[in-house]
């Protein structure tokens, strides 16, 4: 896919944060979109991966302007899209569609499928029925208005009275009527339109219904009546019914059948390339995502973490997540040739994501400081005890923990010196880290459990805990927001094939 | 499928063929047929319409003191004189014997048989008029419609085979028509029998002269009381002393029961309806527009509706009736546009709480966030994409609402606080009779409780019978209405 130079969408540090709705006790808002810069281009499809979590669905929603952002810019046509008020966001809703994920439950069952397709026509007065005149003249006429500078025309007039009706309107060039009048100083063109808004967006609902492979005689069926493929089908054409250029497809199919997933996602390519249209495809599959997607951005933890062209970035991945996400593809299509990386632990806490990397906490390929010389799996117990206190800091205190906290009486020490011999068992820590753990674990009894992770990250933290990476440009249109990047440190995978193999 | 995209043009042109031509009516006009019988129908009431046209239109007039009055009261006195088929005067029951036969009833027929061809006539004249309605209806959808089926054909046919919902329908219907008809239905009228019973006379045959005399009816009311056994009481449908026809027997008081049930119901409909009607509004916008926004909007309903939910509806009744009593609002139909008023607005709060769960979670569906997707107007949303799904449950607190209204009505009318008598009132002959329930005249306070009691059930069967009908999913069987209208059924208030 060769890539124009200006974007259909342009999403600049964004970040969506979602904030508790309560007046008192406010938690810290959870980071859905935190920093996120994406250019979309027209007529490709970036394909957007994650584990759920991660914010791929907010940033979606927050594109499409169902998500307040809460910071950054999404700009379209040189436009602000999160600046909007409510009539320009419906304009700009006007412009993009969005496909949901459970086709079950994106569709209202109590209105009928022609309903729900011609839904989006009426909500904004479709068509608008725009005329142009080759030529200088005025433009008369009930429902009919003349087209403004840039704006799509629907009816081309011709001096002599003759009529071209855009290809998209299901209305024949019989059906209108064009008078010229010279009498006057300029001529003036007046045009009838025999057939009626309504009948037209019937009209357009039968084509658009057409299209996604279902037919007339579905128009009067409710919901219920169809097979999950064909709800989807009927979502996207309802996301399809306003021409429009840009369109989210939520996980558009993995609710659905694999062998249904297919032929949706076929559907979804040749409308793509009979309407030109820009997809920003979200999924989890990556298989999926391999088929479709020119390009391919991975979400982690409200982070682009790395962005690409699909098959650059699934035969070479350079951040550590894809590397494990990709080497977790089941048969052969993984281009992953070693073990299976199995993550560590769970994605931290959205609200409170890690100081540095998000990645930090999990990573495979993580750089350590290079005071202590440790091996691998010492590190990582290193690293979840330091997760253990961060997640002790931040758990509810009971009323009775609380008291004991505040008088300093020793809170759930014996509990914690026991999770901390359990981790550190059969480690060696050189003296000078063991008096370090040790400091640690004290001040976590004492209740501190935020020093006691500060401490623990003073210590054995490296730059992945300080530093929130910026993307590195990797060449061929590629990015990635890993430190490893640098030409100082050995690559992601090798390092990752060499720790796996010290592994017993 | 080239029927349902509508008549094209050419199929415009063969529509006098006579296959096309009708097949409900057969004819090749059957609007003009239809417009015919409707206007024929019409002739029988036109005096009747008339006169309440220009009794609203000089009401109004006289309320916001505007000049006419006295041309309105010509036109009025005018309208009097256009003939009314099915009245009274057409089909008298009131008359006397004399001996050898009845003077002045309809064909000298005994009055309990000219009561009830009147009675008859007025069920028939409403069943027409309905006919005609269900007629005009299949005609539009056959000929004139553009689509072969709707998605409301089907609604139609579901509550066509709900046998619960058509006995609700039977019932309000005839709670209707006997609301709209009361003057004509009862054997007396209010006015004659309650309201100035001491101006009118009567003619009768008394038994022991043999001869015709002649009574006030204050006075023959005083021979004609229900207030035991025996001798003293007239039950249903008994004849008392002065020749006077009784279908429901008499009151404690010696008036007819049935005339006071029958221009009662108009008192309860018009409560019960509009107190409902009202609350129903405020509840439905409210709890669409609180689960919309949420948060603090939402928070501010819950807050208001606490404070009035706060309020004792009892002695905020007792103090409006008392500060309004000499305001133009209490003068509305003997106060019960403002009882209606005051139940609309301490009882929307409580509909609204019941709605607003159902609202929130229907809130919450991905539908909503997909009309949002494409820039759907929020009043759209709420009118499209919520309301459809808190209808079930809006049907039935409504109709239990409905039943709550009549009963309350019934309730304060015993405090002496409701309608201001001698404005017949369901609730006020239960009372009346509450003394004699265990004696011959139990037919004061059993016959207005039934039919309390069966009002309020046929429009909660009514409201059943509509909320399965409208709900797409329920043609299967019923056993798949899973979702959140079905839990409205066990719901309760």
């Amino acid at each position: 896919m060769t890539a124009r130079e200006d974007p259909v969408v342009s999403v600049q540090s964004l970040k969506t944060y979602y904030h508790d709705d309560s007046i008192v006790g406010a938690k810290p808002p959870v980071r859905a979109v935190d920093g996120v810069d994406l250019d979309i281009r027209e007529g490709e499809t970036v394909g957007l991966v994650g584990e759920s979590g991660s914010g791929k669905t907010t940033l979606g929603r927050t594109i499409i302007g169902l998500a307040d952002a809460t910071d950054g810019v999404v700009e379209a046509d040189g436009q602000d899209v999160t600046e909007f008020d409510a009539e320009q966001a419906r304009d700009w809703q006007r412009r993009v569609g969005m496909v949901f994920q459970d086709p079950e439950e994106s569709l209202n069952d109590r209105m009928t499928i022609g309903e729900i397709v011609q839904e989006p026509l009426k909500a904004h007065d479709w068509p608008v029925l725009t005329v142009a005149v080759e030529g200088d003249a005025t433009v008369r006429g009930s429902g009919v208005r003349p087209a403004e500078p840039d704006e799509t025309v629907d009816l081309t007039v011709g001096l002599d009275g003759d009529v071209t009706v855009r290809d998209e309107l299901p209305l024949s060039a019989d059906a209108v009527t064009a008078a010229v009048d010279r009498s006057g100083d300029a001529p003036t063109v007046d045009v009838t339109v025999e057939k009626s808004r309504a009948e037209i967006r019937r009209d357009r609902a039968f084509d658009l219904l057409d299209r996604v492979g279902l037919s007339e005689q579905h128009f009067y069926r409710y919901p219920h009546q169809f097979s999950g493929g064909q709800r989807q089908r009927i979502g996207i054409a309802r996301a399809l019914a306003l021409e429009p250029e840009f369109v989210v497809l939520d996980e558009p199919v993995s609710a659905l059948d694999v062998s249904v997933q297919a032929r949706i996602i076929n559907l979804l390519e040749d409308l793509q390339d009979e309407m030109g249209l820009t997809y920003l495809f979200i999924a989890h599959d990556l298989s999926i995502v391999r088929h479709i997607a020119d390009r391919v951005a991975v979400m982690y933890l409200g982070n682009v973490v790395e962005l690409g062209p699909t098959e650059s970035v699934y035969a070479d991945p350079h951040h550590p997540y894809t590397v494990s996400l990709l080497s977790a593809i089941p048969g052969s299509g993984s281009p992953w040739t070693g073990e299976r990386i199995t993550l560590r632990g769970s994605p931290p806490n959205p609200r409170d994501p890690p100081a540095g990397c998000p990645f930090a906490t999990r990573c495979p390929a993580k750089i350590r400081p290079d005071d202590y010389d440790l091996p691998e799996r010492t590190w990582r117990a290193l690293d979840e005890l330091r997760v253990v206190f961060r997640t002790r800091a931040r758990a509810e205190a009971s009323a009775a923990e609380t008291i004991k906290r505040l008088i300093g009486l020793d809170v759930a020490g014996q509990d914690l010196r026991e999770t901390v011999s359990d981790l550190l068992a059969d480690h060696d820590l050189p003296p000078a880290a063991q008096s370090t753990v040790d400091a640690a674990v004290e001040l976590a009894a004492g209740g501190d459990d935020d020093a006691a992770a500060e401490q623990l990250r003073e210590a054995f933290g490296s730059r992945c805990d300080r530093e929130h990476p910026e993307p590195y440009d990797g060449g061929e249109d590629r990015t990635s927001q890993c430190l490893r990047q640098e030409a100082e440190y050995d690559g992601v995978a090798e390092t990752i094939r060499a720790r796996q193999e010290d592994e017993p | 499928m080239a029927g349902a995209h509508g008549p094209s043009s050419d199929a415009a042109d063969d529509e006098v063929t006579p296959e096309t031509a009708s097949t409900i009516l057969p004819t090749e006009s059957p609007t003009l047929v239809w417009v015919g019988l409707g206007a024929g129908l019409l002739a029988f009431e036109v005096g009747a319409l008339a006169t309440f046209l220009v009794a609203i239109l000089s009401d109004t007039l006289a309320a916001a003191s505007l000049p006419g009055v006295g041309f309105v009261e010509g036109i009025e006195a005018a309208a009097r004189q256009l003939p009314t088929l099915l009245s009274r005067e057409t089909v008298p029951n009131e008359g006397y014997w004399n001996g050898q036969r009845w003077v002045g009833t309809f064909l000298g027929l005994r009055p309990e048989v000219a009561w009830g061809i009147r009675v008859a006539l007025v069920y028939l004249y409403a069943l027409a008029v309905a006919g005609w309605a269900v007629l005009g209806y299949r005609l539009y959808r056959r000929e004139y419609r553009a689509a072969d089926w709707t998605p409301r054909d089907d609604v139609i046919d579901r509550f066509r085979n709900h046998g619960w919902g058509l006995f609700g329908l039977a019932v309000v219907f005839m709670f209707v028509v006997m609301a709209v008809f009361a003057p004509a239905l009862g054997p007396t009228t209010v006015d004659k029998n309650m309201r100035n019973s001491y101006d009118n006379e009567l003619t009768y045959w008394d038994a022991e002269t043999d001869s015709v005399e002649t009574i006030l009816v204050g006075e023959a009311n005083l021979a004609s009381q229900s207030r035991g056994d025996g001798e003293e009481r007239v039950g249903p449908m008994e004849y008392d002393d002065f020749g006077r026809f009784h279908p429901f027997g008499t009151l404690p008081t010696g008036r007819d029961l049935f005339t006071f049930i029958a221009v009662g119901s108009r008192i309860s409909l018009v409560i019960g309806l509009l107190s409902v009607g009202l609350s129903v509004g405020v509840a439905t916008s409210l709890a669409l527009i609180g689960a919309y926004y949420k948060g603090r909007v939402d928070l501010g309903m819950v807050l208001v509706s606490d404070g009035v939910m706060a309020m004792p509806q009892l002695l905020l009744l007792i103090m409006l009736t008392t500060v309004l009593k000499d305001t133009w609002v209490a003068g509305l139909y003997s106060g019960a546009f403002l009882l209606a008023l005051i139940f609309a607005f301490t009882g929307w709060t409580y509909m609204w709480r019941s709605l607003r769960g159902p609202a929130l979670q229907v809130s919450e569906r991905q539908w909503i966030d997909a009309a949002k997707s494409f820039g759907q107007r929020p009043r759209t949303i709420m009118r499209q994409h919520m309301l459809p799904y808190i209808t079930g449950y809006l049907l039935i607190y409504g109709s239990m609402t409905l039943g709550g209204a009549i009963i309350a009505i019934a309730g304060l009318s015993f405090l002496g606080l409701g309608v201001s008598p001698p404005t017949p009132e369901w609730g006020r002959a239960v009372n009346l009779g509450q003394e004699y329930v265990d004696t011959g005249s139990w037919h004061i306070s059993l016959i207005p409780g039934l039919l309390i009691t069966l009002v309020v059930t046929g429009f909660n069967a009514l409201g059943d019978g509509i909320r399965d009908a409208i709900d797409p999913r329920s043609d299967a069987a019923g056993s798949d209405a899973d979702d959140g209208a079905a839990a409205g059924r066990g719901g309760g208030a």
